[in-house]
């Protein structure tokens, strides 16, 4: 008797770009609860507690370290969910999108979309 | 809902799965509002500093705003992690990694609603904390 499959195989299915787009919203959205968040937390913190700590805060993400790229990086993350939580909140609201193609292409234009204006955000954050 | 002990999350067992629904979608909404008027801010004060800022911060009208969201930030994150939990945190799909982690799937699971329970806790009481002490 052919043995029943009980597990997934994740390696024998194949991925296409809007299940990319969505597995990448989900893993983004872990990140901005786990890691963006409580940094919110703290850079609020710092901006309020005193005209000290909102300075310092102030030249820590504007000049570059591994701090403030851990910062930019993590924001970057936060707005990718934001890019790709839109494109579903079309997709659910305007059934704009939907189909096969419409929705690899709006998947490809979420990335390059989040790839320039990251870049943008990057030369008006250090440069 | 996948068994009863989900009603550690006794939130989610009164509703129904569309309202859960509706509630993510909303809720979404009005974090990106809530976004773009404090950046709006921002950005309208090109010569921004501490006082502008936490006069805008710790105006009444913002703490109570701020307060309103961040309850509606838990809310949002709750309800998108729980669903991942239900979708990854499983026998079958954990049995991809490891047979005897896909028998312990549904302990990690209840763990992992603990931890983001517990974490989503924290951070309110860091915030309200934050902004009105």
């Amino acid at each position: 008797m052919q043995e029943r499959p009980v597990y997934l195989d994740l390696t024998k299915i194949r991925l296409p770009m809007s299940a990319f787009s969505s597995i990448t919203h989900r893993l983004s959205g872990m990140y901005v609860f786990f890691i963006t968040l409580p940094m919110m937390l703290y850079m609020i913190d710092q901006s309020i507690s005193s005209k000290a700590s909102f300075e310092r805060l102030i030249i820590e993400i504007t000049s570059i370290s591994a701090f403030s790229i851990f910062i930019f990086l993590s924001i970057a993350i936060f707005w990718y969910h934001i890019l790709t939580g839109i494109r579903h909140l079309i997709m659910d609201f305007f059934h704009i999108g939907e189909s096969l193609n419409g929705s690899y292409y709006s998947s490809i234009f979420t990335i390059v979309l989040w790839i320039a204006t990251s870049l943008v955000f990057f030369g008006y954050l250090f440069i | 809902m996948d068994s009863n002990f989900t009603s550690f999350f006794w939130i989610f067992v009164y509703m129904k799965g569309s309202f859960i629904w509706y509630t993510q979608r909303y809720t979404s909404l009005v974090i990106l509002s809530y976004l773009i008027y404090i950046l709006s801010f921002i950005f309208n004060n090109q010569d921004i500093n501490f006082f502008s800022w936490s006069d805008f911060f710790l105006s009444f009208q913002v703490r109570f705003l701020s307060s309103i969201v961040f309850l509606v930030i838990v809310l949002h994150a709750f309800i998108g992690l729980w669903t991942v939990g239900t979708d990854y945190l499983t026998k079958r799909t954990l049995g991809f990694l490891n047979v005897s982690l896909s028998r312990r799937a549904d302990t990690l699971r209840y763990i992992y609603y603990l931890i983001f329970g517990l974490l989503g806790i924290v951070y309110l009481t860091a915030i309200f904390y934050i902004i009105w002490l």
